[in-house]
């Protein structure tokens, strides 16, 4: 008797373990959602039905795709112009649900074909003839130590009191805070260069001196990460021009979530992305020199947050850059750019970066622009 | 008595139709900004956690809280909770962030 209920025993866990994995198993295989998976086939028939009258409805609809929204259900996804005219209004007037299934909006720059970049184009590190335009390579003209030099983007051209001052990081002018490798700190009345060391080999003596530092010692007791150097009379473009942008507007705009903006810096050149966040609370390692040591780090609030994907919108060494509203003439200035990862990039917010540097030269700091 | 009984009906009928369409009173949300700024501390202070901000869902629409941590980890998921004062919670794995100054050798 025992046997036989040991047996039946046996033969019931074996039976519940073969149904536990065939179910297993086939789950399995229907997870992966290909074009044949039915909760992706259901999307594609609804997008089927709409993609041709979306379309019609706004040209600032680009297209349509199956995606995936925030809790990993199946989605239709709408394309929009970033650069659209009333880009607001095209967002509100999608609606959340169609034929039953979720709606994403995924905001994106027109869809381009891919062919090479022509031979040419804009140099965002050579040395320039003077007066020079921003967006370029610059940095402290000492900022080389422990077997690297370093630099960043010179990136506008602000004033106050009718003095004019290239404005960039302070993590790009004034970060050597030690001897440690180089014997030196970063002081008032230092040169600033450009190109950035990092685009002369490390070679000062093939760059230009442009500007001279003006310590403001932002961080790490402030909640911006910026510097500035005065202009040396001829060096510099007193429109404020920058690469590829060309003169800006002396107003500023407030981020906003899904605003169209766009940045002229060292490395990436002239790129375009979109604020996805706002109030960011964030955490930033800083060094105390080129290649050296930890200082500290430092907690910002309030920061704006824009998408980075890959890098394609800030990359090391465009820190200093100013970020500008996506439009084609007097774009007004909305932020500073300092810092990121390779999915988002992060800014001071332009106002408080005015501010705080007017307070410290003790004036209304104002972009330069029309 | 039919037509107590008739009017009484109609009265709860009535009375029933009200409680259906009456709207529903709900509780206004409290601003998105300041639940940030109630809970940023907290959540900052989880290891791997880089940052917190006011986002977006992804329906174009909706406002949310979005957590940025640099690698997303079971513990993390557990750790941060999905939804706070009613607003939804999304983890981002962003990597550490990172002063954008080029060093070169």
């Amino acid at each position: 008797m025992n046997t036989g209920r040991f047996a039946r025993r046996t033969l019931l866990v074996s039976s519940v373990m073969v149904l536990f994995f065939t179910a297993f198993a086939s789950s399995n295989q229907d997870e992966l959602p290909t074009v044949t998976h039915p909760k992706v086939h259901r999307v594609i028939k609804v997008q089927e039905m709409v993609t041709p009258v979306l379309m019609a409805s706004d040209e600032d609809i680009l297209g349509t795709a199956v995606g995936q929204d925030d809790d990993g259900e199946m989605a239709l996804v709408v394309y929009v112009n970033m650069n659209g005219k009333h880009l607001g209004a095209s967002i509100q007037r999608i609606p959340s649900m169609i034929g039953g299934e979720r709606v994403n909006v995924e905001i994106t720059e027109p869809f381009y074909a891919m062919a090479a970049k022509p031979p040419g184009g804009v140099s965002h590190t050579a040395k320039q003839t003077p007066p020079i335009q921003l967006g370029t390579s610059g940095g402290w003209r000492y900022d080389l130590a422990n077997g690297y030099c370093c630099g960043g983007t010179l990136g506008s051209l602000i004033q106050v009191n009718t003095i004019q001052y290239i404005m960039s990081n302070y993590h790009v002018f004034e970060a050597d805070i030690v001897a440690g490798g180089n014997g030196i700190v970063a002081n008032d009345g230092d040169p600033v260069i450009q190109p950035g060391l990092i685009d002369v080999k490390c070679n000062a003596g093939s760059a230009q001196n442009v500007a001279a530092l003006f310590k403001l010692s932002s961080l790490p007791n402030n909640n911006v990460d910026v510097s500035v150097a005065r202009v040396i009379s001829g060096m510099v473009s007193p429109t404020g021009s920058i690469l590829e942008i060309g003169t800006i507007s002396a107003s500023t705009v407030e981020a906003f979530i899904g605003q169209a903006v766009k940045k002229s810096g060292r490395t990436t050149g002239l790129t375009s992305s979109q604020v996805s966040g706002l109030n960011a609370t964030i955490s930033v390692q800083y060094d105390n020199e080129c290649a050296g040591g930890a200082a500290f780090t430092k907690t910002f609030t309030g920061q704006i947050i824009i998408k980075n994907g890959v890098s394609r919108f800030l990359k090391s060494g465009d820190s200093g850059s100013l970020m500008v509203e996506n439009v084609a003439t007097n774009p007004r200035a909305v932020g500073l750019l300092y810092a990121g990862s390779t999915t988002l990039a992060v800014a001071n917010p332009i106002n408080e970066v005015l501010t705080f540097v007017g307070s410290k030269l003790r004036g209304t700091a104002t972009m330069v622009g029309n | 008595m039919l037509i107590s009984r008739m009017l009484y009906l109609a009265i709860v009928s009535f009375a029933c139709l009200c409680c259906v369409h009456r709207p529903e009173q709900a509780m206004p949300k409290k601003d998105i900004n300041e639940v940030l700024k109630e809970n940023d501390k907290q959540l900052m202070s989880i290891p791997g956690v880089v940052g917190v901000y006011v986002g977006m869902l992804k329906d174009g629409k909706t406002l949310c809280l979005k957590v940025m941590v640099e690698k997303k980890t079971p513990g993390l998921e557990r750790r941060i909770p999905k939804q706070l004062e009613g607003y939804k919670v999304l983890i981002e794995e962003s990597g550490p962030i990172r002063p954008m100054r080029n060093p070169s050798g």
